[in-house]
C-alpha cells in the first residue's frame, strides 16, 4: 500500500501526469488538439480585445496605442439615470423569458409525444417550427399591426389603445410574443431526447400499473432531466443578453420605462456617437453577470442531481 | 390498444390544443404568404387580422425576381450553408467526444476553458483583425471557421453523448481501435437523433445568418441571400441607419417586402420532412440501455 | 488565391481565364503594377465575379444591362479619354448602394456610371461595398480595422469627430498640396465655391475631402409636407402657411373627408421635420440663434409648441399611432385617403404618390406645403435641410497613389466629369438638344423600374449620398422632378418657406468633447422623447408638469453639451 502511494506522487505532478496520458491515450490527444486550436485561435487570441473597456478606443491609434482610462466607462454606465431601470428590466424580461419560455417547448414536446397518429405529429412538428423561421423584423411589423389602436389584439382584450404605448403591457408583449416564435422550434432538441430513452421501462411501468400520467412523470421526464438541467443551466448564462434588435423594433419612448434595456441604450448611445471602449465595457459587465449566474446555477444543479455542465 | 375513458378524454383534449397551437405557428407564415400577393396601398388601410389576400397582386413577385442580386446570394447561401454546416457538424462531434472523455487528464481544464469562452470574448474588432490578418477578409471562409463550433450545441451533443455506455468504447478500446474510430463507428451511429437535430440546428442557423456576412463580406457579389433579405426588410423602419432625411428615397412595398421573405424562406420549410425520419422513437434505443 | 478559386462558379472560373488574357497585356512592370499586386487578385476576382453575375443575371432575369459587358471590353484595350499608353489604376473605392438602387443592381460595379468612369479615367474600380441600411455599423469597423480602401466616398459625419478628427488619427490625408499640384478642377471649384470646401476643412485650414458642392438651396431641400391639394380646393381652403390655417385645413380632412389620420407622420419624422416646432422660433434639436447655440426641447418656448401638438392629437388631427408606425404605413395611409398630410421627400413622395394616387383617382393631387408660421406672411427660421459637406471624398492612408487618386477625384469635376454625374452617358440617358444637355425619355417615362432609380443607374450626383463629389447640376434636378407633378414647385415652396438660418446642420463636437457630449446627450434625449410622447399624447399635463420637465433636463447637464455645441460652432465659423 504505502509503496503505490510512493510511486504516485513521484509520478503525480502535473506536466509529467499529462505526458503519461497523451502517451497512454494518443489517437485521443490528437482531436484534443483539434478542438484546442480552433478555441484558442478564434476565442482566445482575440480576447485581448477586452482591455478595449478600459480604453478610449482610437481607430487611428488602434487597440495597444490608445488610451489607458481605466473605469471611466464603467463609471459613465452605472453614473447614468437610467442604469438602474435598463438593468432592471433586463433582468426581468430574462426571467419572464425563463418561467413562461422555458417549460413552453417542454410541454409542447411532450404532448406532441403522446400523439398516436403519426401524420397529425407530422403536421404538428412542422408547422411549429414555422415562426422561427421568419425573421424578427416581420413578426415585429406583425405586432406593431396587431397591437395598433383598432389591430386584432387590441380588439380582442378589450384595450382601445395602442398596445405598444402601454408601459405595463409590454413585458408580456414581449414574452409571448418570443415564446410563440421559438416555442415549436426549440422542441426539437426535447424531442431528440425522447427518442433516447429506453422503451422497456415504459413497458416496466405499464405492468406496474401506472397510467399515462404516472408513465410521464417517472419514465419520461427523468428520462429527459439531463437534457432539461443543461438547458437550464445555458439559458440562466444568457441572462443579460436581451438583444436590442426586438425591443427597438417594437419600443418607443413611451415605454421606455418597461421596455428599455441594456442593450437598447447602449444602442441609442451608440447612434449618437460609437465608442467601441463604452460598448466593450457594457459588454464585460454583461458577461460577468452571465457567467456568475452559469456557476451559481451549476454548482447548484451538481448539488441536486447528477447532471452539471462540468 | 384499449385505451381508457381518460386516456380518451385527454387524446381529444391534446388534439384540441395541439390544433390550436398549429393554427396559431402557422399564421405568421401564412399572413406573409398572403399579404405578399396582396395590393400594396390597400393593405395598410386593412389593419386587423387578415385571412385573405387584399386585392390580388403578384407585382410584388415580378420585383423580387428582377432584383438582380437574388439568385446570386442564393447560390451564395447554399454554398455557405452546405461547407459550413459540414465543418460545424465535424468539429462539434470531435468536441463533444473529447469532453465525454473524462479520463483524460486534460478534460476538466478543457471544460472550463471551453465554457468561459462561452461567456468572454475580446469584442468584435480583434476577431475581425485576426480574421483579416489570416487573409480571410471577404471570403466564405470568415464566414464558417470563427464560428465553427457552436459551444451551447456541442455541449448539449456532449450530454447526449454521455448516455452512450462506457462499456461499448471500453471494449473497441481494447480492441485496439483508435479514438477516432470510437468516434464514427460507435458513437455516431448511435446518436443519430441528436445528429439530426444539430444538422437541423447549424443548417438553419447558418442560412438564416447575415451578421456575419455583414461584417467580414466587402463584395456584395459575395453576399448570402439573408443579407439582401435584411437590406430591403430594414430600409423603412427604426433599425435603418441611414434612414435618415437627406435623400430622395423611394419606399420599398411591404408586398415586395413579404414577397422577398418568402422567396428567400421557403426552401429552408421544405427541409425538415426530409430529416423527420430520424426523430422516430425508439429506433435505437433497445441497442443502447444494456 | 487557391482557396478563392474553388468558391468561383464554373461560369467565374471561364470568364476569369479569358480576362485573364487580356489583364495580362495591360500590366506593365512598374510601380503601379506593384501596388496593385495585392489589389489585382481583388479586382481582378470582383471584375470577374461583376462580369459572371452580369452575364448570368442578363440570362435569367431578363433585366437588360445597358452595354455593361461591352464598356468593360473596351476598357481593356481600346483608346481612353486619358493617355492610353498608361496602365490602368487599381483603385479600392468605399461607397455605399444607394437604397434606391438595391433591387435593381447588384453593386456599384454593375452601374453604369461606374462603368464608364471606369472608361474615361482609366481605372479599375474594387468597390468594398457597405450593405444597405447597415452601413453605420459597417464603416466604424472599415475604420477600427486599418482595412481602409484608397478612396472613402461617405459621410464622415457617421465618425465621431467627423472628417476633421479620421484627418488627426491618420485615417485619410490631407488633399490642399495634392489639389494645387494635381487637380485644377478642384482648385477652380475651390475658389468659385468657397463655402462649401468650409465644411471639409479642418481648423487649420486642411481639406480633408472633396464635398459635393450645391448650387441652389432646392438642392438642399429634399424633404417637407406633403398635402392633398385637391382636398383643400374641394373644402375651400387656400394653401395654409400658418398653424391656425393648418389646424382648420386638417379639421376639414378630418370631418369632411372622413380622414382617420389627417396628419400622419412618424415619431423619427416629427422630430426631425421641426414642423410647427419653427412657427414658435425653436427646433427639437440644437440650433442658433444670433450665434448663441440652444437646445430646443429645453427652451420656454417649447412649450407652446407642446400644446398644439397635444390639442392636434386630442382632436384626432395627428394621427394616432404615430409613434408606433414606420414609412410604409405612411405612405399607404397617404394613398389610401386615411391622411391628407404627411411629411415626405419630393420626388418619393410628391411625385410618387402623385402617380399612385392618380392612377385611381386623376383628381387627386399633392403638393408640398410651406412650413407653418404663426403669423400670416411670416417665413420661419427653421425647417429640415440637408447638412451640407455630409458627403465628402476622402484619400486614406493607405493609398499608394495618391496623386493618382486625386486626378481621379478631380476629373469628377471636370465639365466631362460633371456631366456624366449629374446627367449620365449621352446616347444612353441624356441628348445634347440645342447645346443642353436634355434627359432622355427612356428615363423620364421608364415602366421596368421607378424613374428616379433608373437615373441613379447612370447619375446620382444630386441624390445625397448615393453620389460621387462632384457640383450639382441644377438643371438636372429641374428635369427629374418634371417626371411627376408637383415636384418641383414642392421644392421650391419649402426651399422659400423658411429661411433655414438657425439650422446648424453639420455641425458636430469637437472631438475632444464628443464622449462626454454622447453620454449626456443620450440620458438628455432619452428623457425629452419619453416626455415628448407624454406631453402630445396627454398622459402627462404640459401646464403642470413643464417646470419641472425643464429643471430635470437642466439636471441632465444640458447646460454642458450646449457649451461643448457651441464651442463647436464657434470653431467652425472661425475658421
Amino acid at each position: 500500500m504505502n509503496g503505490k502511494k510512493v510511486l504516485k506522487q513521484k509520478t503525480n505532478n502535473g506536466p509529467n501526469r499529462l505526458i503519461r496520458d497523451i502517451r497512454f491515450n494518443p489517437s485521443a490527444y490528437i482531436l484534443v488538439a483539434v478542438v484546442l486550436a480552433y478555441y484558442i485561435t478564434f476565442h482566445y487570441l482575440p480576447m485581448y480585445g477586452v482591455i478595449i473597456a478600459f480604453k478610449d478606443f482610437s481607430p487611428g491609434l488602434g487597440i495597444m496605442g490608445s488610451e489607458w482610462v481605466g473605469l471611466e466607462h464603467f463609471k459613465l454606465f452605472f453614473g447614468s439615470d437610467y442604469a438602474w431601470r435598463v438593468i432592471r428590466n433586463t433582468l426581468q424580461i430574462s426571467f419572464y423569458t425563463l418561467i413562461w419560455g422555458f417549460p413552453a417547448p417542454i410541454m409542447l414536446a411532450l404532448l406532441i409525444n403522446e400523439v398516436r397518429h403519426i401524420g397529425f405529429k407530422k403536421i404538428v412538428q412542422t408547422f411549429s417550427y414555422l415562426p422561427h423561421f421568419i425573421s424578427t423584423v416581420v413578426i415585429c411589423g406583425m405586432l406593431v399591426d396587431f397591437c395598433s389602436r383598432d389591430g386584432l389584439f387590441s380588439i380582442m382584450f378589450g384595450i382601445h389603445d395602442n398596445l405598444l404605448t402601454l408601459p405595463q403591457h409590454f413585458k408580456t408583449i414581449f414574452v409571448a410574443s418570443g415564446i410563440w416564435e421559438s416555442m415549436g422550434w426549440n422542441t426539437i432538441i426535447y424531442l431528440a431526447a425522447l427518442t433516447g430513452i429506453d422503451t422497456s421501462l415504459y413497458e416496466a411501468a405499464k405492468i406496474d400499473g401506472a397510467g399515462r400520467l404516472r408513465q410521464t412523470l417517472s419514465v419520461t421526464i427523468p428520462g429527459i432531466m439531463p437534457t432539461i438541467v443543461t438547458l437550464f443551466i445555458l439559458q440562466i448564462g444568457r441572462v443579460m443578453n436581451v438583444g436590442f434588435e426586438k425591443i427597438i423594433l417594437l419600443y418607443n419612448p413611451l415605454t421606455y420605462e418597461t421596455a428599455d434595456v441594456i442593450s437598447s441604450f447602449v444602442y441609442r448611445k451608440g447612434l449618437i456617437e460609437f465608442n467601441y471602449g463604452y460598448s466593450t465595457a457594457v459588454g464585460l459587465f454583461n458577461s460577468v453577470i452571465n457567467f456568475s449566474m452559469v456557476i451559481f446555477a451549476n454548482r447548484l444543479s451538481r448539488k441536486v442531481n447528477e447532471t452539471s455542465l462540468w | 390498444m384499449r385505451q381508457s375513458k381518460g386516456e380518451r378524454i385527454f387524446s381529444v383534449f391534446n388534439a384540441v390544443i395541439l390544433t390550436a397551437i398549429v393554427i396559431v405557428c402557422f399564421y405568421p407564415i401564412y399572413y406573409v404568404l398572403i399579404s405578399s400577393i396582396s395590393d400594396s396601398s390597400q393593405l395598410a388601410a386593412y389593419s386587423g387580422f387578415r385571412y385573405k389576400p387584399v386585392g390580388f397582386s403578384l407585382e410584388a413577385y415580378k420585383q423580387v425576381f428582377k432584383n438582380p442580386s437574388i439568385l446570386n446570394s442564393y447560390k451564395n447561401t447554399m454554398v455557405y450553408v452546405s461547407v459550413g454546416t459540414a465543418v460545424n457538424m465535424l468539429m462539434t462531434c470531435i468536441a463533444s467526444y473529447v469532453l465525454t472523455l473524462k479520463k483524460l487528464v486534460i478534460n476538466r481544464f478543457l471544460n472550463k476553458l471551453i465554457i468561459f469562452t462561452m461567456f468572454f470574448s475580446g469584442g468584435m474588432i480583434p476577431l475581425f483583425l485576426l480574421v483579416k490578418n489570416m487573409g480571410l477578409l471577404d471570403s466564405m471562409w470568415a464566414l464558417i471557421l470563427p464560428v465553427a463550433i457552436n459551444t451551447f450545441n456541442m455541449l448539449i451533443m456532449k450530454t447526449s453523448f454521455e448516455g452512450i455506455p462506457e462499456s461499448l468504447m471500453e471494449s473497441a478500446r481494447v480492441d485496439g481501435a483508435t479514438d477516432l474510430r470510437i468516434l464514427f463507428q460507435i458513437v455516431l451511429p448511435l446518436s443519430k437523433p441528436i445528429l439530426a437535430t444539430m444538422v437541423l440546428y447549424y443548417g438553419v442557423a447558418n442560412w438564416n445568418s447575415w451578421f456575419n456576412a455583414m461584417v467580414y463580406l466587402r463584395t456584395r457579389a459575395l453576399y448570402p441571400v439573408q443579407l439582401i433579405l435584411r437590406e430591403i426588410l430594414v430600409t423603412s423602419n427604426a433599425l435603418s441607419l441611414s434612414g435618415d432625411v437627406s435623400g430622395d428615397i423611394i419606399d420599398i412595398s411591404k408586398s415586395v417586402q413579404y414577397a422577398t421573405i418568402i422567396v428567400v424562406t421557403l426552401p429552408i420549410l421544405l427541409i425538415y420532412p426530409f430529416l423527420q425520419k430520424y426523430f422516430v422513437k425508439g429506433m435505437t434505443a433497445g441497442a443502447v440501455k444494456g | 488565391m487557391k482557396e478563392k478559386q474553388s468558391e468561383l462558379t464554373i461560369e467565374t472560373q471561364i470568364v476569369h481565364l479569358l480576362f485573364h488574357k487580356y489583364q495580362r497585356k495591360m500590366r506593365l512592370p512598374n510601380k503601379n503594377y506593384e501596388k496593385g499586386k495585392g489589389n489585382g487578385m481583388k479586382v481582378k476576382q470582383g471584375l470577374s465575379l461583376g462580369l459572371a453575375m452580369a452575364l448570368l443575371l442578363s440570362g435569367c432575369t431578363g433585366t437588360k444591362q445597358p452595354s455593361g459587358e461591352s464598356t468593360r471590353q473596351t476598357a481593356q484595350s481600346g483608346q481612353t479619354a486619358q493617355d492610353s499608353q498608361e496602365p490602368v489604376m487599381n483603385l479600392r473605392v468605399y461607397k455605399q448602394l444607394h437604397v434606391n438602387l438595391q433591387q435593381y443592381a447588384a453593386g456599384n460595379e454593375n452601374l453604369p456610371m461606374f462603368q464608364e468612369i471606369e472608361k474615361r479615367t482609366n481605372t479599375k474600380i474594387t468597390f468594398m461595398t457597405p450593405p444597405v441600411g447597415q452601413e453605420k455599423e459597417q464603416f466604424n469597423l472599415i475604420v477600427a480595422s486599418g482595412d481602409y480602401p484608397d478612396i472613402f466616398v461617405d459621410m464622415w459625419l457617421n465618425y465621431t469627430g467627423g472628417g476633421a478628427k479620421a484627418l488627426k488619427d491618420k485615417v485619410i490625408i490631407p488633399l490642399n498640396d495634392l489639389i494645387d499640384q494635381n487637380a485644377p478642377n478642384i482648385k477652380a471649384a475651390m475658389e468659385q465655391y468657397p463655402e462649401a470646401f468650409r465644411y471639409v476643412a479642418n481648423e487649420e485650414g486642411q481639406i480633408y475631402g472633396i464635398p459635393m458642392v450645391f448650387t441652389d438651396n432646392m438642392q438642399l431641400v429634399t424633404w417637407g409636407v406633403n398635402l392633398r391639394k385637391d382636398w383643400l380646393d374641394d373644402l375651400g381652403f387656400s394653401v395654409p402657411s400658418t398653424v391656425d390655417e393648418y389646424y382648420e385645413v386638417l379639421k376639414g380632412f378630418r370631418d369632411e373627408k372622413g380622414a382617420a389620420s389627417p396628419f400622419t407622420i412618424t415619431l423619427k419624422h416629427l422630430k426631425q421635420s421641426h414642423f410647427l416646432a419653427g412657427a414658435y422660433g425653436v427646433s427639437n434639436e440644437f440650433y442658433q440663434e444670433n450665434g448663441q447655440v440652444k437646445y430646443g426641447p429645453a427652451q420656454p418656448e417649447y412649450k407652446e409648441y407642446l400644446k398644439t401638438l397635444n390639442k392636434w392629437y386630442e382632436e384626432g388631427l395627428l394621427d394616432r399611432d404615430f409613434a408606433t408606425i414606420d414609412d410604409n404605413t405612411r405612405g399607404a395611409k397617404m394613398l389610401n385617403g386615411q391622411s391628407g398630410m404627411t411629411w415626405a421627400p419630393s420626388k418619393g413622395g410628391v411625385g410618387a404618390w402623385n402617380q399612385g394616387l392618380q392612377e385611381k383617382d386623376p383628381n387627386a393631387q399633392i403638393i408640398g406645403a410651406p412650413y407653418a408660421g404663426l403669423v400670416k406672411g411670416e417665413v420661419v427660421g427653421f425647417g429640415k435641410i440637408n447638412p451640407e459637406g455630409s458627403l465628402s471624398c476622402t484619400i486614406s492612408s493607405t493609398c499608394k497613389d495618391p496623386v493618382g487618386a486625386i486626378r481621379f477625384l478631380d476629373y469628377m469635376l471636370s465639365e466631362e466629369g460633371r456631366r456624366l454625374l449629374n446627367f449620365g452617358i449621352e446616347g444612353e440617358s441624356y441628348e445634347m438638344v440645342d447645346g443642353e444637355p436634355v434627359i432622355m425619355d427612356t428615363i423620364l417615362k421608364a415602366t421596368d423600374m421607378p424613374v428616379l432609380s433608373k437615373m441613379n443607374l447612370y447619375a446620382t450626383s444630386a441624390e445625397g449620398n448615393a453620389g460621387v463629389a462632384t457640383i450639382v447640376d441644377q438643371r438636372y434636378l429641374l428635369q427629374i422632378n418634371e417626371v411627376t407633378p408637383n415636384v418641383t414647385e414642392a421644392l421650391e415652396t419649402w426651399a422659400t418657406s423658411s429661411t433655414f438660418e438657425h439650422e446648424i446642420p453639420g455641425i458636430i463636437p469637437l472631438s475632444e468633447d464628443s464622449s462626454r457630449y454622447a453620454s449626456i446627450m443620450n440620458e438628455v434625449e432619452t428623457y425629452a422623447d419619453e416626455m415628448l410622447l407624454k406631453f402630445i399624447m396627454g398622459q402627462e399635463s404640459i401646464d403642470d408638469k413643464y417646470d419641472e420637465y425643464i429643471a430635470a433636463i437642466e439636471a441632465k447637464g444640458i447646460g454642458t453639451v450646449t457649451e461643448i455645441m457651441q464651442k463647436a460652432y464657434d470653431a467652425f465659423h472661425n475658421k
